[in-house]
């Protein structure tokens, strides 16, 4: 958050992070934010929930590999890429919406749909201006699957400089 | 007792109408924003839940959740705890 004071008629974007850790299965958080608006300290709350998952799953309409995107660089050398495959191993013909994409770091390609037992290709870059950035984000995708699946691919950027 | 029946739905019909132009509390939104403002500082979250679905193991994911303030006084956000 870049501030903690919002004048009226004004809005804050809250970045909430969840760390996936060793859970598995669906997950609910609820953070609290506390504010002057009332004195009674019950604040309000925001919600997420995740299933989590240690290995794709024969239940996934598709397989995402990797499920986990590295930008990591080392160097000098620039990585400001990464390619990604969507299996669709269902008996269904898949869209794909991005529903969250974070805004500035990265362009992303993503295929708009994948046949039954098809394999889609999808890729993100970096933009120049996040070249010196290192961050831990996420962009979550949904399936058009009766049960409107989504998926988060976890998408992280460290920087570590050559030794001198 | 015919008229009776019709006058009685007329009235419900009446109060309906009049229900849906002044009916509408506090803290009432319109899809284009929020209808006035409350006095204080209001906090609004219009999408104050998100379903990341499925998501690997051993992994940071994140989403930005909008913070509105609706009211008349600058809304500070005092302390965030974690769920």
């Amino acid at each position: 958050m870049d501030k903690d004071e919002i004048p009226p008629g004004d809005s804050v974007g809250l970045e909430i992070t969840f760390s996936t850790s060793a859970y598995e299965g669906w997950q609910t958080k609820q953070p609290l934010i506390i504010t002057n608006e009332d004195t009674s300290g019950a604040g309000r709350v925001v919600r997420l929930s995740a299933n989590v998952f240690s290995q794709p799953d024969s239940t996934f309409p598709v397989v995402i590999t990797p499920c986990f995107l590295n930008m990591t660089q080392y160097g000098d050398q620039l990585n400001d890429s990464v390619n990604f495959e969507i299996e669709n191993v269902s008996d269904q013909y898949l869209y794909l919406t991005p529903v969250d994409v974070p805004d500035g770091l990265f362009s992303m390609k993503l295929p708009r749909s994948i046949g039954a037992h098809q394999t889609g290709h999808g890729f993100i870059k970096l933009k120049p201006e996040a070249f010196g950035e290192a961050f831990e984000k996420s962009m979550t995708i949904e399936l058009s699957d009766p049960d409107h699946t989504r998926f988060t691919i976890p998408i992280r950027r460290m920087i570590y400089n050559s030794p001198e | 007792m015919h008229v009776l029946y019709k006058a009685i739905v007329l009235s419900c019909a009446v109060a309906a109408v009049i229900l849906m132009i002044f009916g509408c509390g506090d803290d009432a939104v319109t899809n284009s924003g929020y209808d006035h403002i409350a006095t204080g500082p209001r906090l609004a979250i219009p999408d104050s839940f998100f379903n990341f679905g499925l998501a690997p193991q051993h992994s940071k994911i994140s989403h930005v959740y909008w913070l509105y303030s609706t009211g008349d006084e600058t809304v500070k956000i005092l302390e965030i705890k974690p769920g």
